[in-house]
């Protein structure tokens, strides 16, 4: 398959690598339609560069089409539509029951001294391939995968994976009264989600900005 | 909503002041950790200075790292007394100080971390099937086939072409 690889700080090239294959009974094989490049993505070629190793597969915000499934996989089944969150996380550990998938301690990285396992994110986090590729190994098949429906496009959906729920999660985490006020920093996609997530549960006020007119100015609009 | 341009970090402060009767906002997000230039794991590093060429190790210390505390500092002054300040995104700095007084006696609530995303799931895809209350639809600025992530990276990478957010469509 073709897959974006990571080969130091120059950046990515896209090359042909083997394909994923089914490696645990509850693994699941997704044929990629849409997968987002993250500004944590650029950390990979820049101050992370000492954690990857050349050839690696980017990305960690993928989304698409079941193609294959392991024995013990129920939940899913060819055919099905599916985004696959950036942490992977069992579902069924301690942590997981708690909310606390980005702790999971069923693929914490313990001799790095770091948690969950993240897709296409440096040996720190499992050295994982991730998902900027045709199809994509996921692990956990039967409480991983999210099920989304049939319809629309995929651009409804694929935030699933990072920028919704680390938008989400950082407004609540703000503790922001109803109808008060939030000063949200930095208009990237999380910056420029949190905004409309805060409006949309009810923030009465919002400011937000950046050093980037484009941004301001996209942010501005949606106001 | 208000925007500003926080090319100078004090007049953010002041400006959002103004806005918020004086007192600051209830809240404060800090996003710049998760732009592309900056927010290094800098505990990680610091752990990892035997495998970290000196000249990355310089640069997670140096500029970078200031940026970084730029922005959390303004968090710091900008929200008001009693309220919560929320960092997403991959942040360090098991070197940076912080102004513990200042927190203190701001009385400052701070959460952080990684997303959880399981946790959200069923909070937000019931939004999703509705319709579109986020604009996600139009939130992608470019979608480009695999063969041409690397000038996507680019391109993203300093910001050219109105670039924000890159779907990679293989
Ligand atoms: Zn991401
Ligand atoms: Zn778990």
């Amino acid at each position: 398959m073709r897959a974006v690889t990571w080969h130091g700080r120059g950046g990515v090239r896209v090359e042909t690598v083997p394909d994923p294959t089914i490696q645990d009974p509850t693994d699941v094989i997704v044929e990629v339609t849409s997968s987002g490049i993250c500004g944590s993505d650029l950390h990979l070629i820049e101050v992370l560069a000492p954690f990857m190793t050349v050839g690696d597969i980017m990305g960690h915000e993928p989304m698409g089409v079941v193609r294959e499934v392991g024995r013990e996989v129920t939940a899913v089944k060819p055919g099905d539509r599916v985004v696959v969150p950036f942490n992977i996380s069992c579902g069924s550990c301690w942590m997981c029951e708690q909310g606390l998938q980005s702790q999971c301690e069923t693929t914490q990285n313990r001799e790095q001294g770091m948690g969950a396992s993240l897709f296409g994110y440096t040996k720190l986090y499992g050295q994982v391939p991730g998902g900027q590729a045709e199809y994509l190994r996921v692990p956990f098949g039967n409480t991983l995968p999210i099920k989304v429906p049939d319809a629309p496009l995929d651009d409804r959906y694929v935030y699933l994976s990072d920028v919704l729920p680390t938008a989400w999660q950082a407004v609540q985490y703000a503790g922001i009264p109803q109808g008060g006020s939030v000063l949200v920093l930095g208009l990237g996609p999380i910056g420029d989600m949190a905004t409309r997530i805060a409006k949309h549960l009810g923030a009465g006020q919002v400011i937000a900005s950046d050093v980037v007119p484009e941004r301001l100015a996209r942010a501005g609009a949606t106001a | 909503m208000t925007v500003i341009d926080s090319t100078d970090q004090a007049d953010v402060v002041a400006r959002v002041r103004d806005l918020t009767d004086g007192r600051g906002p209830d809240s404060v997000i800090d996003a710049v950790g998760m732009e592309a230039h900056g927010s290094p794991l800098a505990t990680i590093a610091q752990k990892a200075t035997a495998v970290v060429p000196d000249v990355i190790m310089e640069r997670v210390m140096t500029v970078v790292g200031i940026d970084r505390l730029a922005a959390l500092n303004t968090a710091i002054e900008a929200v008001r007394r009693g309220g919560t300040i929320s960092l997403s995104g991959v942040y360090g700095g098991a070197t940076d100080p912080l102004p513990l007084m200042r927190m203190f006696d701001k009385q400052i609530q701070l959460r952080m971390g990684q997303a959880n995303v399981w946790r959200w799931v069923p909070d937000i895809l019931p939004l999703l099937i509705d319709g579109d209350p986020l604009g996600v639809d139009e939130f992608a600025t470019h979608r480009v086939p695999l063969e041409q992530a690397p000038e996507a990276y680019a391109n993203f990478r300093q910001k050219k072409e109105g670039t924000v957010k890159v779907l990679i469509q293989p």
